[in-house]
C-alpha cells in the first residue's frame, strides 16, 4: 500500500516537471530570449500569467520542500531563464518569496526555541548590511553579468548540494572568547532522541566573516541563502543542525528584509508576479510537507540538482546571449519589447 | 519562558515578544494581499497601469518600466507628474515640444522610487504594495519590540546590535539609498 503510494507521488512529480517543461509558457521563454514575437499569451490573456505562475510556484514550493531548499534558489534561476520576466522583478520577487516563507516559519521556530535570536543577531547585522550593498551593486550592474555570475552562483551550489556533509551536533570543545562574550549558547529538546542538547559555537569570527559574501550574494541575486547558511552554522560554527536550519530560515527574515527593500524602492516588484508566486509557493510548500512523509528523499534531492543544474546552465547561456548583443551593438530584447506596440508613450504635452 | 541571562530550554523573552509579533505581521500582510490582489485582479477598483500591458512591461529593465509608468500611465495633474514634467524640464530644456521616448530619457532619479507608490494607494495595483511593505517591515517593530528588555537585563551588545540593525532596515526602507542604472 505504502510503496503504490509512493509510486504515484514520484509519479506525479514527474510528471508535473515534464508537465511545466513541455508547457507553452517554457516555449515561450526560450523565444523571448531569442528575438522578440509573437508571444502565446498575448496581452489580452493576461489573466492566464497569474494561473501560470500560480501553477509553476505551487510545483516548485513542492519540489523546494521536499529537496530541502529555500523557494527563492528554485525561483530566480527558473523564472529568470525560462520565463519573459526581466531579471529585475525576478530577483525583487525572489527575495519575496525567501522573506514569506521565513516570515511563515520564523515565529513558529522562536517559539520552539530552534531558531535562537541571541545566535541570529550578530549574523543579520553582518548578512543584511552586506544583502544591501550585494542589492545596489546588483541593480547596478548590466544584466548579462548578473546572469552570468547568477548562473555560476547556481552551479555552486549544486556543488555545495553535492559535497557538503550535515552533522546532527557537531563537537565544540569549547565555544570562543567571542561566542561567550555574546553568550550564543543555548539547549533545546531533541524529540527524536528524547535529550535535551546543550549547545555552544566556535569560530565565530570566520563565520561572521562568511556571512559578509553570503549576505552580499542573497542581495545581489536575490536568492535567498539557507544554501549557504546552514553549512557555515553547522559545519563551521559548530550549531546543532536542527538550529541551524532554524535560526537559518529565521536569519532570511531579517537578510531578505533589507535587500528586498532595495528592490522594492528601485521599483522592481510587480503585483500581477509577486502576489500569485507568493500564494503558490506558500500552498506548494503546505502540500510539500504532507508528501514529504512519503516521498523518496533521494529522488527528489537528486531532481533539484538537476533543475538547478539546468537552471544555471540556462543563466549562463542567457547571460552569453545578451553579452553578444551588447558587444554586437543590437539592442536588447529587453529594450525591443520595452514599448508596447500598440500604445506608444504619450509625448510631453506641457508647456 | 527564560527570564534569566542562563540559557534554559525555554525561549526568552525577548524571543517570545519577537516570534508574537512577527506572527501578527505576517498574518496581517498575507491577508491584506490576498484582499488586495482580489479587489486588482477583479477589476473591483481601478489600476494605474491596464491589466493587459503588464506582460509587456515586466519584460522590460526596472528603470525602463518606471520610465514607462512614469510618462505613460500616471494621470496628468498628479503631485507625481507634475514632478517627471520638472525633471524633464531641467534635464532636457531643450527638447521641448518634442516627443520623448521610454527609456530614451535618463532621468537623475525615477520619481516613481522610494515611497513614491503610498500616493497611488487609490489604484488597485499600487494597493497591492501595502501588503508588501507590511511584510517587509514587520522585522522593524520587532527589533523596536525586544531593545528594552534587552538594556533592561543589561545585555548591553544584544541591545546595541538590534539598535544598529534598525538602522540599517530603516536606511533600507527609506529610499534614500541610490542605485545607479545600467
Amino acid at each position: 500500500m505504502q510503496r503504490n503510494i509512493k509510486k504515484k507521488v514520484g509519479v506525479l512529480l514527474a510528471s508535473l516537471v515534464c508537465t511545466i517543461m513541455l508547457s507553452p509558457v517554457w516555449t515561450l521563454a526560450q523565444e523571448v530570449t531569442a528575438v522578440a514575437q509573437v508571444p502565446v499569451c498575448t496581452p489580452d490573456d493576461w489573466w492566464k500569467w497569474p494561473l501560470i505562475l500560480l501553477g509553476v510556484t505551487f510545483v516548485m514550493g513542492i519540489i523546494a520542500v521536499l529537496g530541502g531548499v529555500g523557494g527563492g534558489v528554485l525561483y530566480v534561476p527558473i523564472m529568470s531563464g525560462f520565463f519573459p520576466f526581466h531579471i529585475d522583478f525576478v530577483r525583487g520577487t525572489g527575495l519575496l518569496v525567501a522573506l514569506c516563507g521565513a516570515l511563515a516559519a520564523g515565529p513558529g521556530l522562536l517559539k520552539a526555541n530552534l531558531a535562537s535570536l541571541r545566535l541570529a543577531l550578530p549574523v543579520a547585522l553582518i548578512a543584511s548590511t552586506m544583502a544591501i550593498v550585494g542589492a545596489v551593486v546588483g541593480l547596478a550592474m548590466p544584466p548579462h553579468i548578473v546572469q552570468l555570475s547568477l548562473g555560476a552562483t547556481i552551479l555552486g551550489i549544486v556543488a555545495i548540494m553535492l559535497s557538503a556533509k550535515k552533522s546532527a551536533v557537531p563537537d565544540v570543545p569549547a565555544a570562543d572568547a567571542l561566542s561567550s562574550a555574546l553568550r550564543i549558547c543555548g539547549i533545546y529538546h531533541d524529540y527524536a532522541t528524547k535529550q535535551d542538547i546543550n549547545w555552544k559555537i566556535h569560530r565565530t569570527i570566520p563565520g561572521l566573516m562568511l556571512f559578509v559574501i553570503i549576505g552580499f550574494m542573497a542581495g545581489m541575486f536575490g536568492l535567498g541563502a539557507g544554501w549557504a547558511n546552514v553549512p557555515v552554522l553547522n559545519l563551521l560554527m559548530g550549531a546543532p543542525l536542527k538550529i541551524s536550519v532554524a535560526t537559518s530560515k529565521f536569519l532570511l527574515s531579517i537578510t531578505d528584509t533589507s535587500a528586498a527593500w532595495i528592490y522594492f524602492n528601485q521599483g522592481c516588484i510587480i503585483p500581477m508576479m509577486v502576489v500569485p508566486s507568493l500564494i503558490g509557493i506558500m500552498l506548494g510548500s503546505f502540500v510539500g510537507v504532507r508528501l514529504l512523509k512519503v516521498a523518496k528523499p533521494g529522488f527528489i534531492r537528486w531532481m533539484v540538482i538537476f533543475v538547478l543544474l539546468f537552471s544555471g546552465g540556462k543563466a549562463i547561456q542567457k547571460g552569453y546571449q545578451e553579452y553578444q548583443k551588447v558587444n554586437n551593438n543590437k539592442p536588447a530584447v529587453s529594450q525591443q519589447v520595452a514599448i508596447p506596440a500598440q500604445a506608444p508613450v504619450e509625448a510631453k504635452t506641457h508647456q | 519562558m527564560s527570564t534569566t541571562n542562563a540559557p534554559t530550554k525555554e525561549a526568552s523573552i525577548e524571543q517570545l515578544q519577537y516570534a508574537r509579533i512577527l506572527e501578527k505581521g505576517m498574518l496581517a500582510g498575507l491577508f491584506l494581499m490576498v484582499i488586495t490582489f482580489a479587489l486588482y485582479v477583479f477589476g473591483v477598483t481601478k489600476p494605474l497601469i491596464p491589466l493587459q500591458d503588464i506582460s509587456t512591461l515586466w519584460a522590460t529593465k526596472s528603470g525602463v518600466y518606471l520610465t514607462t509608468v512614469e510618462n505613460k500611465y500616471i494621470p496628468e495633474g498628479h503631485s507625481l507628474k507634475v514632478r517627471v514634467h520638472a525633471q524633464q524640464d531641467a534635464a532636457t530644456p531643450q527638447a521641448q515640444g518634442h516627443e520623448s521616448r521610454a527609456g530614451a530619457h535618463h532621468a537623475p532619479r525615477h520619481v516613481l522610487s522610494g515611497w513614491a507608490w503610498f500616493s497611488l494607494l487609490g489604484y488597485a495595483d499600487f494597493l497591492n504594495f501595502l501588503p508588501v511593505a507590511i511584510l517587509a517591515g514587520i522585522t522593524i517593530i520587532c527589533y523596536g519590540v525586544i531593545i528594552p528588555g534587552f538594556f533592561a537585563r543589561g545585555d548591553m551588545a544584544m541591545g546595541i546590535m538590534a539598535i544598529v540593525e534598525i538602522g540599517i532596515l530603516v536606511l533600507a526602507a527609506s529610499g534614500i539609498l541610490k542605485v545607479g542604472g545600467h
